[in-house]
């Protein structure tokens, strides 16, 4: 990459670190460092909300997908305005007027010690192993792409973040998150600009190569619950996930806490509600035109520079025979392609249906080439994460490439400093000041919360730069979240209901977690987000139950 | 439903169903 792409990445994260160190100023005490006094705009604090969901991942894995299975993905976020507008209502007031700290810490006033704590451990466990996966992601595609130790790439993303995130606290993550969302809309539009540019045909013909393809099919109206996007899924599913999400999730529960008021809080999240879906369909799209780029300029047989080396050395006569495959599936498709976009709107069925054909074609050769990947590394082969990094280096112009890459630093950055800042103010809050040191000065909280997040810091790197070997782990972390994400909101919810007691929601807590699991063991074909609506269903019917149980109610 | 609330909720959800009915816009018109 040119000299002058690696001075803006090196000059963005040199900003960003002086930037959230500053910030430091308004932080001398536990308020200023886990709730910004209390004192953030509304607009910083949304802002900083759509900015920790915004993770590397969605910057590189999401334009992939984009690119190879289309628009499809944006249903998943259907339910996300219905659920902010129900928090707006039901627990953002809930637990700004409480005056807490974390989400849990309001359980235990609610309810119990032991149900705080269970969910305050569920988080950090979960949370913790998940902020190693988000620096891996993006630190492992460099290090393959630039030839990087992995350590040094994970460094690159850990370092900075850990360092104004320990320093600054909660504010240093909010104005810093401000602008990350700025240089990540920047690089965003920059790539749909260059590509409209890049394009040999105008943006109509693009679109209509793209439909012909299956690339904008949106909406997949099917009532199944083993499909994982579905309108329906994305509806149902997708609000009770979101209700957890934004409402119990201390990452997020954290950044409303910060607001001024109730009512600056909910107008927080009301940037999300109006503009989440927008921008994650601009997301899939700049992946689709990523898609018509290289319908006419040849992309690599397999994305991953690294192991399409492996594969070449591995056996260069199989592997010239299917770049030759390739080469021939490729042309086919540009071909069809070029045709289509002679063809006049109306008269374009036969055209249309060449350009398909020819997009199956170039999929089954390179569906082979993924299986001769895997034979060669011996896991699954996905080059998802690859397609954009390799089309923003090779295609962007210098300082274009360098803002793209500055952005998805600084998506890995704004989502893992985010998560550090809720570690820690969970670790502190609903452990050490609960259980270890229930009374001591202000001065005292700040620095152990301070280690708490270079700890965390450090754990997630770790975590990061041993995520390959760690793989089976990470994934069973993963499907773990997902099993208690649900029941989590069903405490919640158990919370604001006047009857429920402590005990039923605790069992409700394990009911709802095992029954997940149950499903997950035996119809492992139920699309994940049901799982939300399952769990939550299954703790607030239990808590329910349990909570008319008589030797309670004397209690 | 309280008034501010509802008024809240009518209006995400008019947004809500614009970004729907362009999305199914735009793959009613390069999909269909």
């Amino acid at each position: 990459m040119h000299w002058a792409n690696w001075a803006i990445v090196l000059g963005y994260l040199t900003y960003i670190s002086v930037d959230g160190i500053r910030r430091a100023k308004g932080t001398t005490k536990l308020d200023g460092y886990f709730l910004g006094n209390r004192n953030l705009p509304w607009w910083v604090v949304g802002l900083s909300v759509m900015a920790t969901q915004l993770s590397a991942i969605t910057m590189i894995g999401t334009t992939g997908q984009g690119a190879t299975d289309g628009m499809r993905f944006v249903q998943f976020y259907f339910g996300l305005p219905v659920a902010l507008v129900i928090l707006g209502v039901t627990l953002v007031p809930f637990l700004h007027r409480a005056k807490v700290y974390t989400a849990y810490e309001f359980l235990e006033r609610r309810f119990d010690a032991k149900t705080r704590s269970l969910t305050s451990v569920l988080f950090l466990v979960s949370r913790g192993l998940s902020c190693g996966t988000i620096i891996a992601a993006p630190a492992v595609v460099f290090s393959s792409i630039f030839g990087w130790s992995l350590p040094w790439s994970v460094a690159l993303i850990g370092v900075p973040t850990v360092l104004y995130t320990m320093i600054g606290g909660v504010q240093a993550v909010a104005w810093t998150d401000v602008k990350q969302m700025v240089i990540v809309l920047t690089a965003l539009v920059a790539m749909i600009v260059v590509l409209l540019v890049r394009i040999p045909v105008g943006a109509d013909d693009a679109l209509r190569i793209a439909g012909a393809a299956g690339r904008l099919q949106v909406f997949d109206f099917s009532f199944t619950l083993t499909k994982q996007y579905t309108f329906w899924s994305g509806i149902i599913g997708g609000t009770f996930l979101m209700l957890s999400y934004f409402g119990t999730d201390q990452s997020q529960v954290q950044r409303y806490l910060t607001a001024r008021s109730v009512d600056e809080a909910r107008s927080s999240h009301l940037i999300s509600a109006y503009w989440k879906i927008p921008l994650q369909a601009m997301i899939l799209l700049v992946g689709v035109l990523v898609f018509v780029f290289y319908v006419f300029s040849a992309p690599p047989l397999y994305y991953n520079p690294t192991e399409s080396a492996r594969m070449r050395a591995a056996d260069p006569a199989a592997y010239a025979v299917v770049e030759q495959r390739y080469q021939s599936a490729l042309a086919h498709r540009a071909e069809a392609a070029r045709a289509l976009s002679r063809t006049p709107r109306g008269q374009d069925g036969a055209a249309r249906t060449a350009m398909a054909a020819g997009d199956v074609e170039v999929a089954t050769v390179r569906n082979e080439a993924l299986a001769a990947a895997a034979k060669v590394t011996g896991a699954p082969a996905k080059d998802v994460n690859y397609i954009i990094p390799h089309f923003v280096i090779s295609e962007m112009p210098i300082g274009l490439a360098g803002i793209f890459i500055a952005a998805v630093i600084a998506a890995a950055m704004s989502a893992v400093a985010g998560e550090l800042a809720s570690l820690s103010s969970t670790t502190v809050i609903d452990l050490y000041r609960r259980w270890i040191r229930p009374v001591a000065d202000d001065a005292h909280y700040l620095k152990v919360s301070r280690a708490a997040t270079g700890a965390w810091g450090l754990f997630a790197c770790v975590v990061a730069t041993f995520a390959a070997s760690l793989g089976s782990l990470i994934e069973v972390v993963n499907r773990f979240g997902s099993f208690f994400y649900g029941s989590i909101l069903g405490v919640f919810l158990l919370a604001m209901i006047p009857r429920t007691r402590g005990n039923g929601a605790f069992v409700g807590l394990l009911a709802g977690m095992g029954t997940v699991g149950a499903v997950n063991h035996w119809a492992p074909s139920v699309a994940f987000l049901w799982y939300n609506v399952i769990g939550a269903v299954t703790v607030v019917t239990v808590g329910l139950l349990l909570g008319r149980a008589p030797r309670e109610a004397v209690a | 439903m309280s008034t501010p609330f509802r008024r809240v909720l009518i209006r995400v959800l008019a947004a809500e169903l614009v970004v729907w009915a362009l999305l199914f816009a735009l793959q009613q018109r390069y999909t269909g």
